[in-house]
C-alpha cells in the first residue's frame, strides 16, 4: 500500500514538461485555469460590461474579504485540516473594531489581528496538542468566536467606525480599492511563502503524509499551530477590512463565510485530504465564484434564481477540472 | 488503517473508544439534572427528544455517507426544498406531499451520489453545489416568502404523542434502530465501512462501490427529507430559509459521537448520544435562563470539553 502511494505520488508530481504531455496531463495541471478563461470569454461575450476595468475591480473587490480568508484556509486545507471559525472572527473582530475606534486607525488594526491571532492560536494548541479533530476544535470555536460577538454587542450593530478606518477598508489607492491591494499583496505573499520557505515545504509534507514528516525530523504539532495561527490572522485582517468597508460592527457578520472560503479552496484543485493544492489556484476559485456572481448580476437576471445558477455553474467548473486518475 | 486489536486489553479499550460518547451523554445527564430540578422531568425530557428528533434523523444518514469518507452539505438545504413544497402542494392532502417531499428528497440525495460516482467529484464540493441548487430551487419555487401550511394531518405528526411519546421523537427512534440494523446486520452496511477503511480493497473483494455510494446519498437526501417534513409539521411554515446550518450541527453529532471523518469507523448509535448532547446542551441554558448570546460561547466550551473527555476515556 504504501508503495503504491509513493508511485503515484511521482506519477502526479513528476511535471511531464517538453514532449510526450497529453491533453489529459495539461487539464490536470491547468484545468482550474482554462475554466476560468472560458468563463471570462463567456462573461465578455454575454455582456458588454464585463471587462471594463471599473467592472473588473469591483469583482476583485468583492473577492477581496474571502479571498484573504481562502489563502489562510489554503495553508491549513493543505495539511488536511479545516477550519470553522474563520466567519467568526470575522464577526468579533468587526464588533470589537467598531467599539475601540477611539484609540486611533494603527492599535484597533493591531487589536484586530491580535483577536485573530489568539482565536487561530487557541484553534492549533487544540488540534495540534489537545489532538482534538480540526472539524470538532474550528466549530467549537466558530460557536465561541460568534457568541462572544453576540455578548460583547449584545445583539446590535455597533456605529462610529472613524474615517481613517474607512479609507482603510474602503478606500483607493492609485485608483485601485485598497482591498484589492491587500488582496493581492497577500495573495503574493502566499505564494511565495509556499514555494520558498521552509514551512510551506513542512505544510505540504504534513498534509502528503504525516508520519513520515514526523519520521523525517518535521515537527508536525509546530506546522499545525502555525497554519491555524495563519489563518485566524488573515481572517482577522479580513475582518477589519470588512468593518472598514461596512463601516458598522455586527455579530453577524462573515455568516457562512467558512463555506465560501472552502469552495474557493477545494474548486481551485487543493484536496480536502492534504498535501496537493496551489494558493494560484484558490485565487482562481475565489475569481470563479465571483465573475460567476458578477455575470449573474451583469444579465439581470433574479436574485432568487442565482443561487441556483450559481450552484449548476461551480459544479460544471469542478466537473471540467476534475481530477483524472 | 486501525491496528488489529488483540486481547481483553485490546477489548476493553476498543469498548471505552465505543463508549466514550455515551460516557460524556451520562456525565452530561447528571450535572444537568444537578443543576436544574426540571431536567429529569418526563415532559422536560421528551421536550428534549422532540427537539433532537430533526438533527438526529439527518445524523442518521450523516453517520453513513461519512463512514464511506464522504460527507453531505446539501442536508439543510433539502430540508428548505421539502417544506416548501409540502406548503406549495398542500391542497392535494397529508399522504401526497409527504409522498412528495421525500420523493424530490430522494432525488436530489441521488443528484449528490450521481456527481460523486459517475461524475468522480469530491462529495465536499458535489453536495457543497447541490446545496447553493437546492436553497436556490426553494428560493425560486417560494419567491423567497414563507408559506404557510394548514393540513390537520401534518399538523398532527408535529404535535401529537402516542403513549406520551412525541411523534417527531419516535420517527427517530424506529428510523435509528433501522439504521442501526442496517450498518450491523446487513450486507449494504457492512460494505459502507468496508469502503470507508480501504476503498481500493473494497473493490477488490467484490464491494459493487460505485452502487453503495449512490444508495448512500439517495439514503441520506431522504433522511433529510423526512427531517424536512418533521420542520413542515413542527413549525407549520414552508420557507426557504428553514436547516440553515443543519449540516455543520449533523456532522457535530456524528463526530462527538465518535465517528471518524476518514471513513471506517462508527455507529449511529454514537451519532444519536452525539445529538442527545447538544440537544441536552441547548434544554439545560435554556432551562437556567442563560442569555441566548451567551448559549453559543458556552455550547463552544463544553463541545471540547466532551471531545477532550471522550478522548480520554477511549486512550
Amino acid at each position: 500500500m504504501k508503495e503504491n502511494v509513493l508511485a503515484s505520488e511521482t506519477q502526479t508530481e513528476a511535471p511531464a514538461f517538453g514532449r510526450g504531455r497529453s491533453w489529459a496531463q495539461v487539464m490536470e495541471r491547468y484545468g482550474i485555469l482554462v475554466v476560468f478563461m472560458l468563463l471570462v470569454v463567456a462573461s465578455a461575450l454575454l455582456s458588454p460590461v464585463f471587462l471594463r476595468p471599473a467592472n473588473i475591480l469591483n469583482v476583485l473587490r468583492q473577492i477581496s474579504i474571502t479571498g484573504v480568508i481562502a489563502l489562510g484556509m489554503t495553508f491549513v486545507i493543505l495539511t488536511a485540516g479545516i477550519d470553522l471559525s474563520v466567519g467568526s472572527v470575522v464577526a468579533l473582530v468587526t464588533v470589537l473594531a467598531a467599539s475601540f475606534q477611539r484609540l486611533g486607525l494603527v492599535p484597533v488594526l493591531l487589536l484586530g489581528l491580535a483577536v485573530g491571532s489568539a482565536m487561530g492560536l487557541m484553534n492549533g494548541v487544540g488540534i495540534a496538542m489537545g489532538r482534538i479533530s480540526p472539524l470538532i476544535m474550528t466549530l467549537a470555536m466558530m460557536y465561541m468566536g460568534r457568541g462572544l460577538a453576540f455578548m460583547y454587542s449584545g445583539g446590535l450593530p455597533i456605529y462610529g467606525i472613524r474615517p481613517a478606518f474607512i479609507q482603510f477598508g474602503n478606500g483607493f489607492t492609485a485608483g485601485i480599492p485598497n482591498s484589492v491591494l491587500y488582496f493581492v499583496a497577500l495573495l503574493i505573499l502566499s505564494i511565495a511563502v509556499l514555494r520558498f520557505t521552509a514551512f510551506g515545504r513542512f505544510v505540504l509534507a504534513v498534509g502528503s503524509n504525516e508520519e513520515a514528516a514526523r519520521l523525517t525530523g518535521v515537527r508536525v504539532s509546530r506546522v499545525k499551530v502555525q497554519v491555524y495561527l495563519l489563518s485566524g490572522i488573515f481572517s482577522g485582517f479580513a475582518g477589519l477590512i470588512y468593518a472598514g468597508q461596512l463601516g458598522i460592527g455586527v455579530a453577524l457578520a462573515g455568516l457562512g463565510y467558512e463555506l465560501s472560503a472552502i469552495a474557493a479552496v477545494v474548486i481551485g484543485g487543493t484536496s480536502l485530504f492534504g498535501g496537493h493544492g496551489s494558493v494560484f489556484g484558490t485565487f482562481l476559485g475565489a475569481a470563479i465564484v465571483g465573475v460567476t456572481n458578477n455575470l449573474l448580476n451583469l444579465m439581470g437576471i433574479d436574485p432568487l434564481v442565482q443561487d441556483f445558477m450559481k450552484g449548476l455553474i461551480i459544479l460544471a467548473a469542478v466537473l471540467i477540472n476534475r481530477r483524472r486518475t | 488503517m486501525a491496528l488489529i486489536a488483540v486481547g481483553p486489553i485490546a477489548h476493553a479499550r476498543s469498548f471505552l473508544f465505543r463508549a466514550g460518547a455515551f460516557v460524556a451523554l451520562a456525565l452530561l445527564f447528571v450535572v444537568a439534572s444537578l443543576v436544574s430540578p426540571t431536567f429529569a422531568t418526563p415532559t422536560n425530557l421528551l421536550n428534549v427528544l422532540r427537539q433532537m428528533a430533526i438533527t438526529g434523523v439527518i445524523g442518521i444518514g450523516m453517520t453513513m455517507v461519512i463512514l464511506t469518507g464522504g460527507i453531505d452539505l446539501s442536508v439543510g438545504s433539502i430540508v428548505a426544498l421539502v417544506s416548501v413544497l409540502v406548503a406549495g402542494f398542500q391542497g392535494h392532502g397529508t399522504v401526497v406531499v409527504v409522498f412528495l417531499g421525500l420523493l424530490s428528497a430522494t432525488v436530489v440525495g441521488a443528484i449528490n451520489g450521481a456527481g460523486v460516482v459517475i461524475g468522480r467529484l469530491q462529495p465536499f464540493i458535489m453536495t457543497l453545489g447541490m446545496m447553493t441548487v437546492t436553497r436556490g430551487l426553494a428560493f425560486m419555487y417560494s419567491g423567497g416568502k414563507p408559506m404557510e401550511i394548514l393540513l390537520p394531518g401534518l399538523d398532527a405528526v408535529g404535535s401529537r404523542a402516542i403513549l406520551s411519546i412525541p411523534i417527531p421523537g419516535l420517527v427517530f427512534a424506529v428510523l435509528l434502530a433501522l439504521g442501526g440494523w442496517l450498518l450491523t446486520a446487513v450486507p449494504f452496511g457492512r460494505y459502507l465501512y468496508a469502503i470507508g477503511s480501504h476503498e481500493e480493497a473494497a473493490r477488490l473483494s467484490g464491494v459493487n462501490v460505485g452502487m453503495q455510494l449512490f444508495a448512500v446519498y439517495a439514503l441520506c437526501g431522504l433522511l433529510s427529507g423526512v427531517a424536512g417534513v418533521l420542520f413542515a409539521a413542527q413549525q407549520s411554515v414552508g420557507m426557504a430559509l428553514a436547516g440553515t446550518g443543519y449540516e455543520l450541527n449533523a456532522i457535530a453529532a456524528v463526530v462527538l459521537g465518535g465517528t471518524s471523518l476518514f471513513g471506517g469507523e462508527g455507529s449511529v448509535w454514537g451519532t444519536a448520544a452525539g445529538a442527545a448532547i447538544i440537544a441536552i446542551l441547548g434544554n439545560i441554558m435554556n432551562l437556567s435562563g442563560i442569555n441566548p448570546f451567551t448559549q453559543d460561547f458556552l455550547k463552544g466550551i463544553i463541545i471540547v470539553f466532551a471531545v477532550v473527555l471522550q478522548r480520554s476515556f477511549s486512550r
